[in-house]
Order: C-alpha cells, then structure tokens, then sequence
C-alpha cells in the first residue's frame, strides 16, 4: 500500500492505533460494552422517571382500581357497574372517567388482519387526561354512554403503522372484528395507561361498545377495568383514598351485592405517575446498582491500563515538557486524547444502546413502564457527554498523576535506567486485588442468577409435548349458539382430515391459557377451597398430554351426562382432607360435582403464577366464544401455518376466526423465554466481567514487571533463571489475588447467610456454580499474571539492562 | 559589546542518596554572551548534563542566581520556565527523544504548537528548519525510517524551530558513529556561524575544540576555561 498517498492525520492515526492495539481494543471494547449497559439502564431510568407524561398537570392525576379481599389476601378487581355508579355521584373527583380493554378484535381492513388491542373509554376520557388529538377530535358528548356511536380514535402509532400516516384518516371506515367504525382522531404519540403496555399502539372506542362486555350489566370483577380522575379542589388524597373506599364498597353492595358478602370490597388510588412506575422502582434500582458496580470493575480495570500507558507515555510527555508545554497544555493534549477514545466508545454504545431498545420492549414490557417511549432524548444526549468528560477526566488525572516533572526530567536523560518514579508495590497490588474482588462479587452474583434462571427455563413441565399442536378458533362472529355447535363439528372433522393429524381432541382452553380465568371451588360443607381453573375436556384430552390419572378417567360417555364427574389436579387435590376420590365439589357454591380421578399436575416453567388448581370435566364444545383443540400428529407432519389453517376456515365459514395456531413445545418455550434470556443476559455479563479482570490485571503486571525490568536485568545477568524468578514474581502477585478471593468468597457469604434470615429474599443457592466460577476467576488471573512476566524475562538480560 | 545572553551566579546543585548528600555543582558562574559557541567538558559525573539540564530549564538548582537575557529565571514557577523554554531554549539530546507517532514535520513543528502558533505558520515554519538542516525531503516519514545521523539533525531543526536564539546541546555524538558525528558538529557550527548562541555539552575533547570558549569541569566546578585566541597563543 502506497503510504505517501494517503493524509498525514490518517497515517499518524493508524501509526498511533498499530502501536498500542492492545490497548485501544482493550479499552474501547470494554467501555463500549459496559456504557451499552449503562445507557440502556439510564434509558428506562429516563423513560420511566425523568421524561414527563403526555398529559397536562400529570401530577393531579390519579388512578383508581377496586381491591377484593378473600382468604386475608387484597386482590385487584374492579366492577364497572360500581365505577359507573362512582362517576354519577360522588364528591370525591371533579372529573372522573373509566376505561377496560376485554375482547380480542383484529383490523379487518388489513389483508393480514392484524390483532390491535382496543380500549372502551369514557367520551370524557381523554378531557380528563388533558390532551389534545394529533388529527381531528376526540369523544366528546355524542360517544356519551348509551349512544352506542361506533366512533373510533387511532393511536398515534397505529396511525402510523396500519394507515401509513395518512393525514385523510379521518373520516374513514374500518372494521374491528365484524363491526364498522368511523375514525374521528389520532391520539398524541407515547401515551401511557397504568399497568397496560400496549396503549400508544390501541384503538379507543366508546365505552358501550365492546362485543362482550357490557358495563351496565357486566357482573363480574376484573383487572382489565379501571378508572382515572381528578380530585375536587380542596380534597386531600388520604381523604380521597378513604371516601372512595367506602363508596366503593356501598356501590358494590348495590350492583353485586352477593360477592361483595363474601370479597369485601374497596378502592385504591393511586397517584397516577407511581401507578405508571409501580413496582419497577426496585428493578430499576437493581439495575441501576448492577451497572454502577459495572462500570467500576470496568474503570478500575481501565485505571490500571492507564497506568500501564503513562508508562509508555512519559517520554513523549517530556518532550513537549522540554519544549515548553506548559502543564495545562500537557493536560489538554492528554484529556484530548482521552476524549477522543471515550467519545467513540460511547458512540458505539449508544448505537448498541438503540439497537437493544425493541429487545428491551418484547422482554421488558411486563416489569418496567414506558418502554414503547424509549429513545436517545435530550437526557441521554447530554448524560453520554457527561459520561465521556468524566472517563476522559478520570483517565487523564491517572496518566498524569502517574508523571510529574521530575520525571520527566529523568526521562529525558540517556541512560535509561528504570522510570523513575513509580507506583508503590502496595498500591498496586491494593488495584490488582480490588479488580478481582469486584469480579468475584460480580461472578458470584451472575452465576447464579444464570443458574436460577436456567433451572427454571429447564424445569421439566411434567406432559408430553412432543407432536402435539394447540389450535384455537374464535366464533364471536357467529351469533347462534346452534351454529357454532355445528360449526366447531366442521372444524373438528375437517383438522382430523389434515394429512398427518392422527386425533383431534378439544378442550375450552388451551394447556397454557390465553387468560387466566379462575372460578372459587368449595368443598361439600361449602367452605372455600381454592379459586381453579375450570376447563371443559373431551375423554382424549389428558391422555394426549400423557398425564398420570389415579383413579377413573373419563369415558365418552360422561360427556353427554348431565351431572358430570370430574377430575382434579394434584394441587386442588392436596387442598382436600383424605382420600378426594368421591367426595363433592361446588362449583361457585351451586352445583355439586363428584371427583372420580387425580390428574397429574402441569408445571409452567417460567410462569409460576399458571401453576394453580385445575379441575376438569368431560363435554363437548357447546357454544363458547372461543374453544380449543390439540392435535396429535405424525412425527413427519409437515406443520401448519397460521395463514394456511386461515385460509381452510375461512372456506368453512368465513365467519371463523383463527386465533392460534402453534406447537405445544412452542408455547412452553415462549413462557420461559425472559429466563432463557436473563440467562443469556447473566452470562455475557459474566463473560465480560472475566474478559475486564483479565486485560485489567494482566495491564498492572504488565507494567509491574516493566517497573522492574532493570532489576530483572541484574538478576538475570547473575545467573538466576528465568523460572526461578517467575516463580518469585508470581509468589508475590499470589498474595493480593489470595487475599482478594477469600474476602469476596466471605462475603458473598456473609450476604448468602444475611439473605437467609429475610424471607422475601429467599432464593436457591447453586454451590458448585459459586465455586466454579470463584475457581474459574483465580485461573484466568494466574494465566493474565504468569504471561506478562514471561514475556519480560524471556528477553536477552542486556536488552533488560538497557531497558530496551 | 556583546549582550550576556545565560548568566550564572555561585549555583549550586545537591543530590540526596540515602542519607547523604552529594554536591553535584559547586558555586558555578559564567555567561554565555550572544553568538558564543561555548563547550562544556570534562569526565563523567563531573556534573555538565546538570548544569546543562539546569540551564536548560529542566531544572533547578539548589542555590545561586540564573539569568537568561538579564531575568532571574532561577526562582521562576513551573509555567513561567515552560513559557521560558518555550521562548528562548531550543535543546538538542543525546538520545534525539522524537516522538515516534509524529511525523518528522510534526516533531520539528511541536515547540510551535506548545507557544501558540496556527497550524499552517507551525508547518511552514517547520520546513523552513528543516531545510536549514537538509531534510525537507523527508518531512513526512516517522523518526524510526530514519539513520541516527538523520533524526539528530531533525532533533537539530527542532531547535531551532522555535528561533530562541539559543541552542543547549547535551552529547550530541554520543549515540551515533564518527561520521555522522561530523557532519552533526559541522552543522552546529554553521548555525553558530549563521548567528545561533550554542552552548555544548561534550565528553570529546576534538569536538569541544570546536567551539570558541570550552569550560572544564571537575567535580562540579570550574577547573579551566579557554578560548580560542588562548589556544592558539
């Protein structure tokens, strides 16, 4: 390559980056994978703490949702009857509106008729909120409740995503399911509900309007119902929290007054910015800890290349020193420097930084808010320029702390022997220990943090699930229940036909539900045992999932019976006194069932909260909105795509709807994949950790032995061989790592035994992972300590007299 | 009447080993007037790389007077000997010390960069002294595809760049064959000759000949001093 054609700034660049690699690949790819950690926590520290909501005066909002309690325990359940009653009467709020989000509706404009999550709000929701429409108008008296105008608003990013931003939206008909609405606005982006993560990308209807539910007559207690407000002038929030409990609990007995006798009933409000943040406040916090803790191992491991450098960096220093740079001119050159590497650093890592963002949304939604708001804002702007003025700061301070102007007048002597002042032998022995002591902490954390999460992602699910298939097939469009007896028959019949499908079995719900719907099921004496899953099984189901069944099973028989036996898994099993076969369960307190048969439980690994009491009994499909079906194929069945098994519905009747299609095995590995994940997650850190530790320590002995070549020299020169004095350098550095590993060891566990005597800190210890990678730690740092040394004294004794 | 450019008064210089001190120069004074080539000699450890290092501004002596140009510049504080060196000193090494990662213009031009001066004069200048000194053709190699004879005439023009006026010479020859050590000296007296103040430090008496006034030290003082009319007298 023709060097003379290229710049001059290119060839001294190159020239600079060729003769200390090492060293730039170390410190770059160190400060850019730990300022990616960095930024992207700092990220949802801004998305969920620093950047404002979308509403105008926020901090006067607040979010009310109902609270059940049953069996000691406070559970979340509202009534929309009850918020309605609320919302007619009440001196507590000045504005006062209510929302849910129930039924499943796809955007039948779409050819692929995507799912879009849809919200039934109150027409004065969104003055409540104090926001104003990107286009067009929002609800207003014409969309009150009762006038069932089939009005709709976008949200900004559906606007975006499903009508390419068409400014002429508005106006235009669409059709959610098998209904039309008209579109009337688009909502601002970013918008946040409390505890819904899917609201920027939701379509708002009128509250009357949803196929199911009804919120003069919906019954029920849910989660899904929920409320927002104002309070009236004057009003304290204590005063506020207790009158609305208390006007809850009166409502309730009106609208249900049979469960609110058995779940008192009351309210909870809640100021609507911690209601966004919720729980996330300790995740964000340990996060915020971990990449600090990070960020240190990475600066003291950096610090000590630094040091290192100076070393090298002396006799250019004295030069423009001789010259007549002054000492802030030397900073400046230095810091400059230093600058320029932070900078490209963190520019990679921010680049890192947007790439993890939809990462962070898919696996992050559920335990941290605003996710879908997460950008490089003007915070995060200037916190990386922050963050690279103080590495360039702290990197520049230990380079030059390292030299001062004695030395570098000795530097500039011809002799060359040694460096003059160096860094004391307990210092640096201090810097090597405490890198390795961060790392053992570190280790010791994400090890098992990877165990934890890898036991549960591998933890067996006690069923078969090999060549099964779940389908799942919507008749809300069909509006006769006849029909959709007769239809779910076709379907039936017309799966058994797919080559490659041996049987065909239908349940109500799938082995792993859609929606956790429990209902109370009481011993005979009428006593509450559990709230179970009640789930309608035809006689094939079970045995295809290869369930255990102590006792009877259920013949084809049972399932035209009027008064069904039924079978009950080991968990509500457990919950009975003696033997449960034959005694009687109530089914909501009404109709009693007699258990034939235990069925082996299901495990849910990765989510615990599925594992509940299940009961089963036999029947046929008999004119639910949705029903299932399991598929038992051939081990050569080619499979079926959503799109293909559409099509074939549709071709019985296009009112079918298909709402999931998919391998059994499939949909247990979608459950645990946030484990498999932090799993990942736990060992990249554990990676990078060991990497940092390693070019960290092997840096400071590096320039250790450097510090001491000349002495090397003489020794050598006596006659001392070149084992001899590796094993005494290494006896030396053996002291500080031995030191370090056993007080990371103690106190890890002392922090282990602490953790002990907390019960919400209860968590599995994995001894043999601990102690292989505190074993793991102290060889790698015996590998970085033994090769800088080596490499010093397999040179000629006068090159290391002469410092060479 | 020549102007007394370096002017040093009973300085002295000490150096602790252990408990013990050692005095490396011993009541010291003589000037160096403008234009002068002055050698300073004598056998190892007789303190001349001291002396020069302390005229050099690189550093201090523990007693007596120095002035350069008539300024006491013996009790100035770190900025004000840097802004002095950067000024008035130009300082040629045995060892060369050019910094690798710089080209030779970039390692000509640094004094310039550490008084101010833009970019473009800095270069400009830079060529200038490279061409002085019969390098201008190799402005952008790195000092390490240079001969030792080369770099320390680079280290010469770097010397010379910042036009102090005054060049402080430490063992020029030492690292480099007798050849190249010619034609280095035979360079220096020509920058004499053009007008250069410069003051030699030297262990060979052949080319502490070659300037007008040789000092002799021993054990950190003066033993003898000569010009050249008393030679040849």
């Amino acid at each position: 390559m023709n060097t003379a054609l290229l710049p001059t700034w290119f060839s001294v660049l190159r020239r600079q980056l060729q003769r200390a690699y090492q060293y730039y690949l170390t410190v770059i790819l160190s400060l850019v994978l730990t300022l990616t950690m960095v930024f992207t926590v700092f990220s949802i520290l801004d998305v969920a703490y620093l950047q404002p909501l979308p509403y105008e005066d926020s901090e006067q909002l607040y979010f009310v949702e109902g609270q059940m309690e049953y069996q000691g325990s406070m559970f979340t359940g509202t009534n929309s009857q009850n918020l309605l009653t609320l919302q007619q009467g009440n001196s507590i709020f000045s504005q006062f509106a209510i929302y849910f989000n129930w039924t499943s509706y796809k955007l039948y404009e779409q050819p692929t008729r995507p799912e879009v999550p849809v919200y039934m709000v109150s027409h004065n929701l969104f003055e409540v909120l104090k926001t104003k429409p990107v286009l067009g108008r929002f609800f207003n008296e014409q969309e009150a409740l009762g006038n069932k105008q089939p009005s709709a608003i976008l949200s900004y990013r559906v606007w975006q995503r499903h009508f390419a931003a068409d400014p002429a939206v508005i106006g235009k008909s669409i059709q959610l399911n098998q209904r039309r609405f008209t579109i009337i606005g688009v909502t601002p982006d970013n918008w946040v509900l409390p505890q819904q993560t899917n609201a920027t990308e939701a379509i708002w209807l009128p509250l009357d309007m949803d196929e199911q539910l009804n919120p003069k007559t919906f019954g029920g207690y849910s989660s899904a119902v929920k409320a927002v407000g104002r309070l009236q002038e004057g009003m304290s929030s204590e005063a506020a929290s207790e009158q609305l409990s208390k006007q809850m609990a009166e409502a309730a007995a009106i609208n249900t007054p049979e469960q609110a006798k058995t779940y008192p009933v009351s309210a909870l409000l809640t100021p609507f910015e911690l209601a966004v943040r919720a729980d996330s406040g300790k995740i964000v916090l340990m996060l915020v800890v971990g990449v600090v803790l990070l960020m240190l191992i990475a600066l003291i491991n950096l610090g000590n290349l630094q040091l290192a450098r100076a070393v090298s960096r002396i006799q250019p220093l004295a030069i423009s020193f001789a010259f007549g740079a002054t000492r802030r001119q030397i900073f400046l050159d230095v810091f400059r420097h230093n600058f320029q590497v932070a900078a490209v650093a963190a520019m990679l890592a921010l680049l890192l930084t947007l790439l993890s963002f939809s990462l962070l949304q898919q696996i992050g939604s559920d335990f941290l808010p605003r996710l879908d708001a997460l950008a490089l804002s003007g915070f995060m702007l200037a916190f990386a320029l922050l963050v690279i003025l103080s590495i360039a700061m702290i990197f520049s301070w230990i380079e030059l702390k390292a030299i001062d102007e004695t030395q570098l007048q000795l530097s500039l002597q011809s002799s060359g022997k040694g460096t003059g002042k160096q860094l004391k032998k307990d210092v640096s022995h201090s810097l090597i220990g405490l890198q390795l002591l961060f790392s053992v902490l570190t280790l010791a954390a994400s090890s098992q943090v990877l165990m934890a999460n890898l036991t549960e992602a591998l933890r067996p699910n006690q069923i078969t699930t090999e060549n099964l298939w779940t389908v799942v097939v919507n008749y809300s469009a069909i509006a006769e229940k006849d029909s959709r007896v007769n239809l779910q028959r076709a379907v039936s019949e017309h799966l058994a036909r797919v080559p490659g499908v041996n049987l065909v079995s239908r349940s109500s719900e799938p082995r792993i539900p859609m929606a956790l719907n429990w209902e109370t099921i009481n011993n005979e004496q009428g006593e509450s045992l559990s709230n179970s899953r009640v789930i309608s099984v035809d006689e094939n189901q079970l045995a295809l999932y290869g369930l255990a069944i102590s006792g009877k099973s259920f013949s084809r028989d049972d399932l035209a019976l009027k008064t069904k036996p039924v079978l009950i898994n080991q968990r509500l099993a457990d919950k009975l006194d003696g033997n449960p076969i034959g005694q009687k369960l109530l089914l909501n307190n009404q109709v009693r069932y007699e258990i034939i048969g235990i069925v082996g439980n299901t495990d849910f690994p990765g989510k615990r909260g599925f594992e509940s009491a299940e009961l089963y009994y036999p029947g046929h499909y008999s004119g639910e909105l949705t029903d299932a079906f399991v598929l038992q194929t051939e081990n050569e069945f080619a499979g079926l795509t959503h799109a293909e098994l559409y099509q074939q519905l549709i071709a019985i009747d296009p009112r079918l709807d298909l709402v999931k299609v998919s391998t059994v095995s499939s949909d247990f590995d979608e459950l645990n994949r946030n484990q498999r994940f932090a799993a990942w997650l736990a060992g990249a850190i554990s990676l990078v950790s060991l990497l940092m530790v390693c070019a960290g320590i092997s840096g400071m002995v590096s320039y250790m032995v450097r510090m001491r070549r000349y002495d090397l020299g003489v020794k050598l020169a006596l006659g001392a061989t070149q084992k001899q004095l590796l094993r005494s350098q290494l006896l030396e550095l053996a002291k500080p790592v031995a030191v370090a590993a056993m007080f990371g060891f103690s106190l890890v566990f002392f922090v282990i035994g602490y953790s002990r005597t907390l019960p919400e800190w209860h968590f599995a210890i994995y001894w043999s992972e601990l102690l292989l990678s505190i074993f793991f730690i102290l060889l790698m740092t015996s590998i970085s300590c033994v090769v800088p040394v080596w490499q010093v004294l397999r040179t000629d004794p006068i090159k290391a007299l002469r410092n060479e | 009447m020549q102007t007394e450019v370096l002017k040093i008064k009973n300085l002295q210089k000490n150096f602790k080993s252990g408990d013990q001190v050692h005095q490396v120069l011993r009541n010291l004074s003589f000037s160096v007037a403008e234009g002068e080539y002055v050698s300073i000699s004598g056998p190892s450890g007789c303190g001349k790389s001291t002396l020069l290092n302390i005229l050099g501004l690189l550093d201090t002596p523990d007693g007596g007077e120095y002035y350069i140009d008539g300024l006491l510049v013996s009790e100035m504080n770190a900025d004000q000997r840097a802004a002095m060196r950067s000024r008035r000193i130009g300082f040629v090494f045995q060892a060369f010390n050019l910094i690798d990662e710089y080209t030779v213009l970039d390692n000509v031009a640094l004094p310039l960069k550490y008084r101010g001066d833009n970019h473009k004069a800095r270069h400009q200048r830079a060529l200038e002294c490279l061409d002085k000194v019969g390098l201008a053709d190799k402005a952008m190699l790195f000092p390490n595809q240079l001969s030792g004879g080369q770099q320390q005439r680079v280290s010469i023009a770097r010397a010379l760049a910042g036009d102090s006026g005054i060049m402080l010479v430490d063992e020029p020859t030492g690292n480099l064959d007798s050849k190249n050590g010619d034609a280095v000296m035979e360079l220096l007296a020509e920058l004499n000759r053009q007008g250069t103040t410069i003051c030699l430090v030297t262990h060979d008496p052949r080319y502490a000949q070659m300037a007008h006034r040789q000092i002799r030290l021993l054990d950190g003082a003066v033993v003898s001093e000569t010009t050249d009319l008393e030679r040849v007298v």
